[in-house]
């Protein structure tokens, strides 16, 4: 099922959640990808007809989707905030949810225990949801988005705050449904957790889509931007200078004091490649590495620029 | 709707609101049994706890539980699924948007209901105990009579209350200034303007049913009807009235779902 989205803005008084975005998304899986507050869930929440658009329309195979419930049939929603009526059990959550759907007691029992094996919940399927941990809070929340077998799935930050266990197993769902012919979203703000889902994206920030298409492409650029590199070693000084001798370091500060020095490179996945060769080679003992700009604001910033 | 309506009258009976009505419903239960301890100094005034169950009841029932009642569990209808983050839920499913707010509009309704009624019969059974079996069985249809005017104040206060719930951002103090500062207020002035309140339809019913009486009405009130008596409407124009109130303060509500959204409180 294709979903069809035009010319679509969504303002709140002054502040504007989505503006002007135009993009259609066939089956498969597709993730959205921005830092928080991006306007991820706003669009999530436009495209499963919660929120009325404030100019231009979405439609889901050819059906608008605000005010039209009977199409609500063919939507599974795994909502972000992570509310529920808690004094139910996370069987009675799903059952209740299916219940919704028109489906008799024995077809939704059935379903309901189908959703939540999958999710890898039978033994806490009889527990109070208000007395999970967060990890099975997300998984009862994806089980009841999944339970009904929808056409299209979305999920808004499914693997958020989710134990290995439960990210195997949604991860594992997402590729399945996307491969049977399902329309999935996925919206994050991690790109290694889009990456193992999908390699078909839409970044978007402040609101707007930035970049659309393989995950690739837009690795490429993301790569391509320069990167700070901050590095607490011993023998600082014999570091700085094997670093000056690559032309893609533009730039090294020195902090000897602190036995530290930040890079900027311009081609930051040949920079860490070659690193442990110059710590080896030069007998330098590296405490620690990191990034300041590894975060996918600080990418951003970069594509917008 | 039938699911819908059990599965919101089973979180009705389960949330918190719901236990604290049923404690405030115990508060004119012990009112009553205040008033019995009290039957030597009310016997001498010529009177009984008995008699004294219609003023009574439209005091504490009709001026106080019934509109708390209805404010808390009328606004809950759609802001409580706001501000619990449930909403998404209930929206992202093939249920139209009005069967969902009258569902929870029911089932909150029936709640209020069983709780009034079970509130007034202990009041009741409380007042009536010097009378014996005889004296309850004698009385009853005061009683029913009670439960019919609560029952039809419910029907026209929570759905109004229901849509305050999902237009206002504080529906419960605007509830409780509507309930306790507006309807009392107006009921002073010699205009009118006092048919804008539910509270003095119920008045009617409760003359029609009981007769006229002083307690039924706060003093300010009584010591205007000494100078002013207004025209009033037969009873049937009331029950007529808070039907109508009932019936377009339902449609609202049902129809904001349609023409509304709702940012969660905790996005």
């Amino acid at each position: 099922m294709n979903i069809e989205v035009k010319g679509l803005s969504k303002w709140y008084g002054q502040v504007i959640g989505v503006n002007d975005l135009e993009f259609t998304i066939g089956p498969g899986v597709t993730g959205f990808l921005g830092p928080n507050g991006a306007g991820k869930t706003t669009l999530l929440r436009l495209l499963t007809g919660q929120l009325k658009p404030s100019r231009g329309g979405i439609s889901l195979g050819g059906n608008p989707v605000w005010n039209n419930h009977s199409l609500m049939r063919d939507i599974g929603y795994c909502p972000e905030n992570d509310s529920f009526w808690d004094y139910l059990t996370g069987f009675q959550f799903v059952t209740s949810t299916l219940r919704m759907h028109g489906l008799s007691s024995g077809q939704a029992e059935e379903k309901a225990l189908a959703a939540i094996s999958e999710m890898k919940m039978e033994q806490y399927r009889d527990r109070k949801i208000g007395g999970y941990s967060k990890g099975m809070r997300q998984r009862i929340k994806v089980a009841q988005a999944v339970a009904h077998r929808p056409e299209v799935l979305f999920l808004d930050e499914p693997l958020n705050g989710m134990d290995p266990l439960g990210r195997k197993s949604v991860i594992e769902l997402i590729r399945d449904s996307g491969e049977s012919g399902k329309t999935v979203i996925v919206s994050s703000h991690v790109l290694h957790e889009v990456e193992e889902m999908t390699d078909r994206i839409l970044l978007i920030n402040h609101g707007r889509v930035l970049a659309e298409g393989n995950i690739y492409q837009i690795r490429k650029l993301i790569d391509n931007h320069p990167l700070r590199v901050t590095i607490i070693c011993d023998r600082v000084d014999i570091m700085t200078s094997r670093l000056l001798e690559f032309e893609d370091v533009s730039s090294v500060q020195l902090n000897r004091e602190a036995n530290q020095i930040t890079v900027q490179t311009r081609a930051p996945d040949e920079f860490h490649r070659r690193l442990p060769r110059i710590a080896l080679d030069n007998n330098i003992k590296v405490k620690s590495i990191w990034s300041p700009d590894e975060n996918l604001e600080a990418v951003f910033d970069y594509l917008v620029r | 709707m039938g699911y819908l309506f059990r599965f919101f009258l089973i979180n009705s009976i389960r949330c918190r609101r719901t236990q604290w009505l049923a404690f405030l419903g115990l508060l004119p239960v012990m009112f009553a049994g205040l008033i019995l301890l009290l039957k030597p100094v009310l016997l001498e005034h010529g009177t009984d706890a008995a008699s004294l169950f219609p003023e009574v009841s439209v005091l504490l029932y009709i001026h106080f539980l019934l509109p708390l009642a209805a404010i808390f569990n009328g606004t809950a209808v759609i802001s409580s699924e706001v501000e619990d983050g449930t909403l998404p839920y209930l929206l992202t499913r093939p249920l139209p948007r009005r069967t969902i707010v009258l569902s929870k509009l029911l089932a909150g309704a029936a709640v209020t209901a069983v709780i009034l009624t079970l509130s007034i019969a202990l009041t009741y059974s409380v007042m009536k105990l010097g009378s014996g079996i005889g004296g309850l069985i004698t009385g009853a249809g005061d009683y029913l009579g009670m439960v019919c005017i609560l029952c039809l104040g419910l029907a026209a206060y929570m759905p109004l209350f229901s849509f305050t719930g999902g237009v206002l951002n504080r529906p419960v103090l605007a509830g409780l200034i509507f309930a306790f500062g507006w309807e009392p207020a107006i009921s002073l002035i010699p205009a009118n303007i006092r048919y804008l309140s539910i509270s003095h339809y119920l008045h009617l019913l409760y003359s029609s049913l009981f007769g006229d009486s002083s307690i039924g009405k706060s003093a300010g009130e009584a010591i205007l009807s000494i100078f002013y008596r207004p025209e009033e409407i037969p009873a049937y124009y009331a029950i007529l009235i808070l039907i109508l109130i009932s019936a377009t303060f339902t449609f609202l509500s049902a129809s904001l779902l349609r023409v509304r959204e709702y940012r969660l409180d905790k996005e």
